[in-house]
């Protein structure tokens, strides 16, 4: 998966255009992303990737940096 | 300000740059909630008064809320989707929750404590306690509590009515544990207090009821963590003399990792207790702003009950 797709998961869930995201979007610079949105993104992840994210990682999934990091933790490969 | 408010307000901005998604209605940051900010800044000073005053027990705190909120955001936003609690069996959460002082002492108890401080539903439930059910306890009465917790409930009425007796029945360790040393902290003398393992619902438990039945009881956040509230309900009632007043809290459509009894609205709840016995004196029903749906209602539940005769 290339970094526009990983995006284009960011952009389903807030509901946001890809061209509106970057490294640096985050929770407290993007009014969509709210906890339930927080919350479909973490689901979208996990049945995406078929990936279980612990509570301690749903507490840093604070940018779409944090969370790429994370999947890369996890094993997710080609972010 | 206080210093215990500016503290609070200190580690309320900590929790919004920390963990952004629980700001809303997860957070007592909002100008509506201004009125409360005094009862949540002592919850918070309940707290240090349990796990002491430095940085790092606040940090422990902080984190500890942090895990419950998120916890219960993932499983309401899972909930609001299906309409069912995934827990199901009490057996099993008790013995991988309850039962387990990793969890319970770990992040558990602490963070349910502090909810108390930062959600504005549950500060709100803590007034109410205070104004329409403490302030009428007997000042020398006996107090029965099932289900202790942390312990802050009851501190908050034995600090209130300083002649008051009181009973506390838990099946955790832990939970009789951290609310034993609450109260040690808290400064409450031991001879007021009886702490106990068990079952409020088992009939072989011996309560050490005074003659005629105890003056009040309340019993927070257990009924939606049984398989059968009912006789939680009926348990409560009998151990109450009449005139005797009962405190309830539970939950509609909030779903927790160890929530297993759906009530599906406050009617709901009512009828549970009015089957039990009970009148409803006084309730308190507090929606949850940010999970709108058309047909399922998230909600707050406190009340206080009478046992007529």
């Amino acid at each position: 998966m290339g970094t526009d797709s990983l995006l284009a998961l960011f952009a389903e869930a807030l509901h946001v255009p890809t061209s509106e995201l970057n490294e640096e979007t985050s929770p407290k610079n993007c009014n969509q992303w709210d906890s339930l949105a927080g919350m479909t993104l973490v689901t979208l992840f996990e049945d995406e990737f078929d990936i279980e994210f612990s509570t301690a990682e749903m507490m840093e999934m604070n940018s779409v940096a944090a969370v790429r990091a994370i999947l890369k933790k996890k094993g997710v490969a080609d972010l | 300000m206080s210093d215990l408010q500016n503290l609070h307000r200190r580690a309320v901005e900590l929790i919004a740059d920390r963990w952004p998604l629980i700001r809303g209605g997860l957070l007592n940051e909002q100008s509506s909630d201004a009125e409360l900010l005094p009862l949540a800044a002592q919850v918070l000073g309940a707290y240090q008064t349990l796990r002491g005053e430095g940085d790092e027990a606040l940090t422990k705190g902080l984190e500890s809320f942090a895990h419950i909120s998120f916890d219960f955001m993932r499983l309401q936003s899972r909930f609001m989707r299906k309409g069912v609690y995934r827990a199901t069996e009490p057996g099993r959460i008790n013995e991988d929750l309850y039962q387990s002082s990793e969890k319970m002492e770990g992040y558990y108890l602490d963070g349910l404590l502090l909810t108390y401080a930062f959600w504005p539903n549950h500060t709100r439930i803590l007034k109410f306690f205070r104004e329409q059910f403490v302030s009428d306890l007997p000042l020398d009465g006996h107090l029965l509590e099932v289900g202790t917790g942390h312990g802050l409930m009851a501190v908050e009425a034995l600090s209130m009515r300083d002649g008051l007796r009181y009973v506390g029945v838990d099946i955790s360790p832990s939970s009789l544990h951290t609310t034993a040393l609450h109260f040690e902290r808290a400064g409450v003398d031991p001879a007021r207090t009886s702490l106990l393992a068990g079952d409020a619902t088992d009939p072989g438990l011996d309560l050490n009821a005074p003659t005629g039945g105890f003056h009040a009881v309340m019993c927070c956040e257990v009924l939606e963590h049984v398989r059968e509230p009912q006789r939680v309900l009926a348990s409560l009632y009998d151990a109450l003399r009449p005139s005797g007043r009962a405190f309830i809290t539970t939950v509609a459509n909030l779903e927790a990792e160890d929530h297993v009894y759906l009530y599906n609205n406050a009617e709901h709840i009512r009828e549970h207790v009015r089957a039990a016995g009970f009148t409803i004196e006084q309730e308190c029903c507090l929606g949850l702003p940010g999970y709108d749906h058309p047909t399922i209602e998230p909600l707050n539940y406190a009340a206080v009950l009478l046992r007529a005769t």
